[in-house]
């Protein structure tokens, strides 16, 4: 009799954590959503989708406290969002290429930003500059040290392309630096 | 090494460094659950929707853990049994008690247990023909020999189907809150579980010898019958 009560207090106990998890984290993954989509209903779709994911993957995220699970949190609900995105009938038939435009950086144009002086802040200032799809990937394989398996799996991508992107990222960023540093030089 | 190796070593641990700190400052910039709650509304319809995956989620837990617990503590109770049955042997009071508590434990649970003759993907044709007016397909999943079926309705009431082929299928419906009886559907066997507490469904559960269907639903007794047998009329 021990034993059925422990099995169901199990099951109630992983239901409470589920709500628990969903009502400390559901507002800032809903912000994130509605900043990439810019759609209320796409933004609910993918908070719900990016639950369906840490319900599949509960034993892993359960473990995490509230800002390991924040972190990974929004780069599940981003993915989930680039993953609407692709499918919505406007950009069914358009290219992964062409997505990122949609979802490029916001921020002023590159010739007007104004440089720092080192690397590392050069860097950090056109961070915003990077299309979210790549700034996605180099979040998972940075920050959560993903490999290129698991991110092309996250967003639909093979290894490869995972590969380019981030070389991509790089050579981006070093132009960025080189202009600042031009513009700066003026 | 050269300068500029040295240089792309440089710009290559920046690089890395400064996605982690911008990431991490994104994160801590993020307001806190008030401010959030207040900024970004979800619609009642969303919150439903959420509770709807957990709810559908603790079912599928006690649809597929109730049965591996089931088998486990079985296991265990069997292997108690059999270890105490030798010291035991010659106390016969000792052995009603052990015999009691099997009982008292299984009293709780009707199980029903099929085996079934079906291939793994043979199944995934079986659906309702007949749904009350009003109901959709809300959720569908397939697995290699188990379709697990949620239809809602506006006012959110629910009817789970679920079609399963497999060697070893138990169904464990708890006795407290449930009346059973022998039914009959388009020639098949069926049971029929009539709850008696309004938090519990009604079920049909039939089995043709290839499948096992069940249909669970707070509705009558009367409509969800009427679902199990629209699977056989095509």
């Amino acid at each position: 009799m021990l034993l059925l009560y422990c099995a169901m207090l199990d099951t109630e106990h992983e239901r409470d954590e589920l709500t628990k998890i969903y009502e400390e984290h559901k507002h800032a993954m809903f912000m994130y959503a509605l900043k990439m989509t810019k759609d209320n209903e796409l933004a609910e779709d993918a908070v719900h989708n990016a639950f369906l994911s840490i319900i599949n993957h509960k034993e892993k995220y359960f473990s995490l406290n509230h800002k390991e699970f924040r972190c990974l949190s929004v780069v599940i609900v981003k993915n989930k969002c680039i993953d609407l995105l692709r499918k919505e009938k406007h950009y069914a038939q358009v290219p992964f290429e062409e997505l990122e435009l949609y979802l490029d950086g916001d921020e002023e144009p590159i010739e007007e930003q104004v440089i720092a002086k080192t690397t590392y802040i050069d860097i950090r200032n056109n961070m915003k500059n990077l299309d979210e799809i790549s700034r996605q990937v180099l979040i998972m394989k940075y920050y959560f040290d993903m490999s290129y398996k698991e991110i092309g799996k996250e967003l639909n991508m093979t290894p490869k392309h995972i590969d380019i992107r981030i070389m991509r990222a790089k050579e981006k960023m070093r132009k960025l630096i080189k202009m600042d540093e031009k513009y700066y030089e003026q | 090494m050269s300068n500029d190796k040295i240089n792309n070593a440089i710009f290559e641990a920046f690089f890395r460094q400064a996605i982690k700190d911008d990431y991490r400052e994104e994160i801590d910039s993020i307001p806190n659950n008030v401010e959030l709650s207040q900024k970004y509304i979800l619609s009642p319809a969303f919150e439903l929707r959420m509770k709807r995956l957990f709810e559908q989620e603790k079912q599928k837990k006690t649809l597929f853990e109730r049965n591996n617990f089931f088998r486990q503590a079985a296991i265990i109770l069997i292997a108690i049994a059999t270890l105490l049955f030798g010291t035991l042997l010659i106390n016969s009071e000792a052995r009603a008690a052990i015999k009691n508590v099997i009982i008292e434990w299984y009293d709780k649970f009707t199980s029903f247990s099929f085996v079934t003759t079906s291939s793994q993907t043979s199944h995934a044709n079986l659906y309702p023909s007949y749904l009350p007016e009003g109901f959709f397909e809300e959720s569908a999943e397939i697995y290699d020999n188990f379709t697990f079926i949620i239809y809602m309705n506006g006012d959110n009431e629910r009817i789970i189907f679920v079609n399963s082929t497999g060697s070893s299928i138990n169904i464990y419906i708890d006795n407290e809150h449930h009346l059973f009886e022998d039914h009959i559907i388009n020639g098949h066997t069926a049971y029929l579980a009539k709850s008696t507490d309004p938090d519990f469904d009604n079920a049909v559960i039939v089995t043709t010898g290839e499948y096992v269907i069940e249909v669970w639903s707070p509705l009558s007794l009367d409509v969800i019958i009427k679902v199990a047998e629209s699977v056989f009329e095509k």
